[in-house]
C-alpha cells in the first residue's frame, strides 16, 4: 500500500480508533447508508487532513488512514476498509499503554468481517464463485480473478468550479424540497435505489458541510503563515489562500486558485485519484486572471505545480490522471492556453504524478503539441499521447454512444476509457489469456498448481486440426469472460447497497436528480472492464502450434507438451523449434493474423456480456502495469518458447526480445489491430535521447498516429542508463520508467521487472 | 528467387536509420571487405562467408551445442571442479550447425544468403517510410547499402535497384573496389557515402591494410561523372583527429567542389564486443575510448574553417 508523502505522519492508530467509534455508533443510531457514510465523512475529515507544506501554494495534503473511507485501494480501500497487516504490525510494534492496545484489538477484530470488501467477496453467487474462485493472483495461479475496487471515478469538476458549494447546495435543496412533497416519502423512507429519497439529499448537504469544515480547516492555519513566513512572497501566497479558502465555502470560485483549492478538496473528499480535464475546469479562470493581471505566468505555474505536487503526494503509482486537450471541451481556446502551463509544469514537476496526459487532434495548436514533445523528450514519459482522430469513432462503436459523447472520453487508471461524469467503468477482473492457453492444452488442468482451473475438455491431442484447438481455446476464454462479466454487475451491486458514495455521486450527470447512489441507479451509464494479460504470448504460442504441431508437424501433441511440463529441460531443441516460429510486432503476416484474430475475438465476446449481464458495455482492456510480470509467475512455460514462470509481454507489446526487426516492423504489426471493440490499449514504445532529438523520429510518431496508431507511451532513456541504474540505483532515482500504465521509479522496482524492462529492445 | 539472380552475404538490415543518408533509411550490410581498419566497428563484415558469432556473456552453460558441433569445436572443459563451455576457434568451421542448439542467443551466425528479390521481400516493410521525410524536408529516405564493402556485390546492387527503380538508393562505400563495379552500379546509385579515412597512402596503409590511391581515384572518378556524393570522415582519436588531416580533407574537398557536404563519424567502442564474439584479436593500436564529444566539435570547426563545405557531425 502507498504511503502518503506527508513531512509529519501521524504516529498512532487514534484516527482509526475515532473513526471505528463513530462508525459504529452510526451503525447503532442509522440503518440508512447515505446517514452512515455522513457520519464516517465527518469523522475522517478533516481529521485526516495534513498541515501545509514550504512549497504547496494549495492547502490539502493528506494522510489517509489505516481503516477509514474510501472508493479505491489506492486511498486507503473500497468502502469501509482496514489495511489488516499494517494494524497488525502496529500492535505487534508500535509502543502504546493497555488501553492503547485494547483498542488495536478491538480494531482488528471488529473490522475483520464488516470491511467492504471481506463482505463484498463473501457473498459473492456460487455460480460465480464456482469459475473464479479466488482474487489471489499474486500468490497463486488464476486463469481470472475479480478485482474489488470501484475504480475510476472521474466527476464534474467544471460543474463544481463553475457554481460552486452554493449551487451543489441549491441544486440539492431544491430537489430535497420535492421529495419531501411527494407522497411516498412521508409514507416511509425510500430503500436506496427506489424513488426519491430525501435522506440522500439531507445527507449530500451535509457531506458538503464537511467540505467547507475542510475549508475552513486551514484558515487558521493558512493566516499565521501569512503572518509568520519569513519572506514577503510567501506571506502574500499564504494570505491568498486563507481568502481564497473563505472565499469557496459560500462562493462559486472566481480565481484560478479558489478553482483549483476547491477541486482538490473536493477530490480528496470522495476520495478520488482522477484529475479531469483540467485545461477545460481551469482554463476559463486562468485566462481571467491573466489577462486582468491578477496573476503573472510565474504564479499560475506555480499553483500548477503545487497541484500536480499534491497529486503525486498521494503516492498511489497508477491513476492520478490529469488530462489536457482533444475534442469535445467546453472552452478550447482558453483550454489551449492554459495546456502550455500544465505541459510546463509536467515538465518541471519530476515526480511520478499526475499521470499526465495529452488527448490531441488534427487541430491540437503546435505549441502545445511541441511543449508536449519536450516534455517527452526530457524522459518524464508523459504527456501520454492519446489521438482523438483514432479514439472517438472507434468508441462512438465500442460503446455505442454518439459522437459528442465520445468525445468526452476519460482515460483513467492504466488506460481504462470512461466517459467524463456520465459513465463508470471500473475494471473488477482481470483474464490471464495466456494461463488459459495452458489449461487448454492440457484439457483444462493446470501444470503448475496440478489442479482443473477450468472444465474438462478436449486437450491438444484430442484435436484433429489447429482450427479445432482454436475452439477449445475460446470455449475456455469465453467461460471466464462469462463468469467475470456477472461479477462485475453483482460487485456493483453489492457495493451500491452499502455505499451511496455520495460526494462521487452529487459530481455525476443526473444522478442529483435521480436521488440515487452512483452504483444504486445513479450513474447513468454503468459499464464495465476486464484486463487482459498475456494475449501476445498467446498470439504466439498458437502460431507455434499451428506451425510445428499441424502444418511442419514437426512436434506431436504430446512431444509439444512433453516439453512444456518440463520446462524445457532436455527439451532444449524442441524449444528453439518453438522460438523460431514467427513472433508478433515484426510485420509477419503468420502470426500478426493470429493475433488479430484472438484480439477480435478477445474483443468482441467480451463486449456481447454488456447486453447480456445488465451493463450499458462491457469491455476488454489491454493495459499494462506490473500484472504481466505478476502474473507470469504463475504460468508454466509456453508454446512460444518462453519459459515458465518468466514475465508475459507488456500490453500489446511485442513479447520481450522477440521484436527482431525493430521499430517499424513492430509499428506496422500495431496498427493492424482495430480500435473499435474496446475500451483502452496502451502501446509503449521507448528511445534513446539520442533517436528521440532526432528530428526524424516525430516522422514516425507521426505517422504512426496518422494511420490508426491510437495511443503511446513513449519512455526517452538509454540502455546504458537502465543498465547503470541497476547498479548504482541511488544515481538513478529520478530514473521514471513507464511499464505501461505504471509509472514507477526504476530503481524501485523488483528485480525481474528491472530486468524485463531492460530487456525489450530499446531504439 | 531465379536462377540466374546475384546473391550476396548479408549480416544484418537495420531499419529506421537516420544517420545513413537522407530521410528514414533502411540499411543492409553486406558482409566483405578488402580493407582492414583498425577501428572497424564492424569486424563481422569482413570475411564475405558465414560466420559464428558466440557471446560468452550469454552462454549459460548448458552444453547443448557440445552434441550439436561434428567438429570438436564447441567443448565441454574441467576448470577446477566445474565443468565450463569453451568454444576451440581453431576447430570451427563457421557451419552454423550448432546454433539451432543454443536457446540463449549465445551462438548466431552473422551472415546471411540474400538474392534481390528475397531482399526485396524484406524490405517491403519499410517502403512507406522512405517517404516521410521528404514531405518534412528531412530528405527522401530510402536503402542504403552498407557493410562491409557493398561494391564487392555490384552486380546484386544493380539488380536490386533494377527491381525498384522508384527507391532512393545509397551506397556507403570504402572506395577501395573495383571501377568496374563503380561502373556498374554509376546510374541505379542516387547517393554515395564515400569514406575518407587517412590522406597519406603509407600510413592509410598501415591503418587499413592498403593504400588510399584506389581509393582517391575512384572518388575523382565519381566526381567526375557528377554523381552526389558525401564525404564520411572516421574521426579516430589518435590516429586521424588531427590539424594536418583537416587540412588533408579539406584539399580533397577543394580538388572536389562537387561534393557539397561532409560528415563527420566519431569513433565509438561498440564494435570491441563483436570482436570478442568472433574471436578476433583487437588490433594493437585501436583506441579503447571513444572520441570525446568536444574534441570532435573543435575538428569540426577547423574543418570548416579550412574548407568552407557543410560539415555534420553524426
Ligand atoms: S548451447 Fe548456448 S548456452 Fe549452451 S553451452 Fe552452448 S553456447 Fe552456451
Ligand atoms: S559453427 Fe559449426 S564448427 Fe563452428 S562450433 Fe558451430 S557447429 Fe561447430
Amino acid at each position: 500500500m502507498n504511503r502518503w508523502k506527508v513531512k509529519n505522519p501521524r504516529k498512532d492508530l487514534s484516527f482509526e480508533i475515532a473513526f471505528t467509534k463513530a462508525f459504529r455508533e452510526a451503525k447503532r443510531n442509522h440503518s440508512h447508508p447515505a446517514r452512515i457514510e455522513l457520519e464516517c465523512l465527518k469523522a475522517q475529515y478533516p481529521a485526516i487532513l495534513m498541515p501545509i507544506e514550504d512549497e504547496d501554494v494549495l492547502a490539502g495534503r493528506i494522510q489517509f488512514g489505516l481503516i477509514g473511507y474510501g472508493i479505491q485501494g489506492q486511498t486507503g480501500g473500497t468502502g469501509y476498509y482496514i489495511d489488516e497487516p499494517r494494524v497488525t504490525e502496529a500492535l505487534e510494534f508500535q509502543a502504546g499503554n493497555a488501553k492503547y492496545r485494547e483498542d488495536l484489538h478491538d480494531l482488528l477484530t471488529f473490522w475483520k468481517a464488516r470491511n467492504t470488501y471481506e463482505i463484498v467477496f463473501r457473498n459473492t453467487p456460487e455460480d460465480i464463485r464456482a469459475v473464479i474462485p479466488t482474487e489471489q493472483w499474486k500468490t497463486q495461479p488464476v486463469p481470472a480473478s475479480p478485482i474489488i475496487r470501484m475504480a475510476g471515478a472521474y466527476i464534474d469538476f467544471d460543474k463544481l468550479v463553475r457554481i460552486g458549494i452554493p449551487g451543489l447546495e441549491k441544486e440539492i435543496r431544491d430537489e430535497l424540497e420535492a421529495a419531501r412533497a411527494a407522497p411516498s416519502a412521508r409514507a416511509a423512507p425510500a430503500a436506496p435505489g427506489e424513488g426519491k429519497d430525501p435522506v440522500i439529499y439531507e445527507c449530500m448537504l451535509g457531506s458538503l458541510e464537511v467540505l467547507k469544515d475542510c475549508c475552513r480547516h486551514y484558515i487558521p492555519e493558512a493566516q499565521e503563515k501569512a503572518r509568520t513566513a519569513a519572506s514577503e512572497g510567501r506571506r502574500k501566497e499564504m494570505a491568498d489562500l486563507a481568502e481564497a479558502l473563505g472565499k469557496i465555502v459560500d462562493h462559486a470560485p472566481t480565481t484560478m486558485l479558489e478553482g483549483l483549492q476547491l477541486c482538490w478538496l473536493y477530490a480528496m473528499m470522495c476520495p478520488l485519484i482522477e484529475f479531469g480535464r483540467l485545461d477545460e475546469y481551469i482554463g476559463d479562470l486562468y485566462v481571467r486572471d491573466l489577462d486582468s493581471g491578477k496573476i503573472g505566468e510565474a504564479q499560475a505555474l506555480k499553483m500548477v505545480q503545487s497541484y500536480f505536487r499534491l497529486i503525486d503526494s498521494l503516492d498511489c503509482e497508477t491513476d492520478g490522471r490529469v488530462i489536457v486537450g482533444g475534442y469535445g471541451r467546453r472552452n478550447p481556446e482558453n483550454a489551449d492556453r492554459f495546456c502550455l502551463v500544465a505541459c510546463e509544469a509536467c515538465r518541471t514537476v519530476r515526480e511520478i504524478l499526475p499521470q499526465f496526459t495529452l488527448r490531441f487532434t488534427s487541430s491540437t495548436p503546435k505549441a502545445v503539441w511541441e511543449s508536449a514533445m519536450r516534455c517527452i523528450g526530457e524522459g518524464r514519459t508523459f504527456p501520454l499521447l492519446y489521438n482523438d482522430e483514432v479514439l472517438v469513432p472507434g468508441l462512438m462503436k465500442a460503446f455505442d454512444v454518439d459522437r459528442a459523447r465520445a468525445e468526452t472520453y476519460m482515460p483513467l487508471g492504466c488506460g481504462e476509457i470512461e466517459f467524463d461524469h456520465y459513465s463508470f467503468g471500473s475494471p473488477n477482473g482481470s483474464i490471464g489469456t495466456l494461463k488459459i492457453l495452458e489449461l487448454a492444452l492440457r484439457c483444462g488442468l493446470d501444470p503448475v498448481s496440478d489442479r482443473y482451473l477450468s472444465f474438462k475438455t478436449k486437450g491438444l491431442g484430442d484435436c484433429a486440426t489447429y482450427e479445432e484447438f482454436v475452439e477449445v481455446y475460446k470455449s475456455h476464454l469465453r467461460r471466464f469472460i462469462e463468469a467475470q462479466a456477472k461479477y462485475e454487475v453483482y460487485l456493483y451491486d453489492a457495493i451500491g447497497k452499502i455505499h451511496p458514495f455520495m460526494m462521487v455521486t452529487m459530481l455525476y450527470d443526473g444522478a442529483i436528480q435521480k436521488g440515487k447512489g452512483i452504483f444504486a441507479g445513479g450513474c447513468e451509464y454503468l459499464a464495465g472492464t476486464v484486463e487482459l494479460y498475456g494475449n501476445v504470448d498467446a498470439a504466439n504460442s498458437l502460431a507455434a502450434i499451428k506451425k510445428l504441431v499441424f502444418e511442419d508437424k514437426k512436434l506431436t501433441p504430446d512431444q509439444l507438451v512433453t516439453a512444456l511440463d518440463n520446462n524445457f529441460v532436455g527439451y532444449e531443441k524442441e524449444r528453439k523449434m518453438m522460438m523460431d516460429v514467427p513472433k508478433y510486432g515484426n510485420d509477419e503476416a503468420y502470426v500478426d493474423d493470429i493475433m488479430a484474430d484472438l484480439h477480435n475475438y478477445l474483443c468482441e465476446t467480451i463486449k456481447e456480456q454488456g447486453p447480456k449481464v445488465g451493463l450499458k458495455s462491457y469491455l476488454c482492456v489491454n493495459i499494462n502495469n506490473a500484472q504481466n510480470t505478476t502474473l507470469g509467475r504463475w504460468v508454466g512455460a509456453t508454446p512460444d518458447g518462453r519459459k515458465a514462470g518468466t514475465p508475459m509481454s507488456n500490453a500489446n507489446s511485442p513479447a520481450s526480445g522477440t521484436d527482431k526487426r525493430g521499430l517499424t516492423a513492430m509499428l506496422n504489426s500495431i496498427v493492424k489491430l482495430s480500435h473499435d471493440n474496446h475500451a483502452g490499449m496502451v502501446q509503449n514504445m521507448r528511445f534513446t535521447k539520442d533517436t528521440w532529438d532526432n528530428p526524424k523520429t516525430r516522422l514516425l510518431i507521426e505517422d504512426y498516429f496518422s494511420r490508426g496508431g491510437a495511443h503511446a507511451m513513449i519512455t526517452v532513456v538509454g540502455k546504458q542508463d537502465l543498465a547503470n541504474a541497476m547498479e548504482r540505483p541511488e544515481e538513478y532515482r529520478d530514473l521514471i520508467v513507464r511499464i505501461g500504465g505504471l509509472s514507477a521509479r526504476y530503481v524501485l522496482l523488483k528485480k525481474d521487472v528491472q530486468q524485463e524492462i531492460y530487456n525489450r529492445v530499446s531504439y | 528467387m531465379s536462377a540466374t539472380e546475384a546473391k550476396a552475404w548479408i549480416f544484418d538490415i537495420q531499419s529506421f536509420s537516420l544517420k545513413d543518408g537522407p530521410g528514414i533509411r533502411t540499411t543492409v550490410f553486406f558482409k566483405g571487405c578488402a580493407l582492414r581498419c583498425q577501428w572497424c566497428h564492424n569486424p563481422e563484415s569482413h570475411v564475405a562467408k558465414p560466420q559464428l558469432l558466440y557471446r560468452a556473456n550469454l552462454c549459460v552453460g548448458c552444453m547443448r551445442c557440445v552434441d550439436a558441433c561434428r567438429h570438436g569445436a564447441q567443448q565441454k572443459v574441467l576448470v577446477g571442479s566445474a565443468f565450463v563451455h569453451v568454444l576451440d576457434r581453431e576447430k570451427c568451421v563457421d557451419c552454423g550447425e550448432c546454433v539451432e542448439s543454443c536457446c540463449y542467443g549465445a551462438l548466431e551466425m552473422a551472415g546471411q544468403e540474400y538474392t534481390p528479390s528475397t531482399l526485396m521481400e524484406e524490405i517491403k516493410k519499410d517502403l512507406r517510410y522512405f517517404s516521410l521525410g521528404e514531405k518534412a524536408g528531412e530528405g527522401r529516405g530510402g536503402l542504403t547499402f552498407s557493410g562491409g564493402e557493398p561494391l564487392l556485390y555490384p552486380d546484386f546492387i544493380a539488380e536490386f535497384c533494377a527491381l525498384a527503380p522508384e527507391i532512393h538508393t545509397a551506397v556507403e562505400t570504402s572506395g577501395f573496389a573495383d571501377r568496374k563495379a563503380f561502373e556498374k552500379v554509376l546510374d541505379s546509385i542516387d547517393l554515395f557515402l564515400f569514406d575518407f579515412k587517412i590522406a597519406d597512402s603509407k600510413e592509410h596503409e598501415a591503418w587499413c591494410g592498403a593504400g588510399n590511391s584506389l581509393i582517391v581515384s575512384n572518388l575523382d572518378f565519381l566526381h567526375e561523372r557528377g554523381k552526389e556524393i558525401v564525404l564520411r570522415l572516421p574521426l579516430i582519436p589518435g590516429v586521424n583527429d588531427t590539424e594536418r588531416h583537416a587540412r588533408a580533407v579539406a584539399q580533397i574537398l577543394e580538388r572536389h567542389p562537387g561534393i557539397k557536404r561532409a560528415e563527420i563519424l566519431p569513433y565509438h567502442t561498440y564494435g570491441l564486443g563483436k570482436q570478442e564474439e568472433l574471436g578476433m584479436p583487437p588490433y594493437p593500436g585501436v583506441p579503447t575510448q571513444a572520441a570525446i564529444p568536444s574534441h570532435v566539435q573543435a575538428w569540426a570547426e577547423e574543418l570548416r574553417r579550412l574548407a568552407g563545405t557543410e560539415v555534420a557531425c553524426l
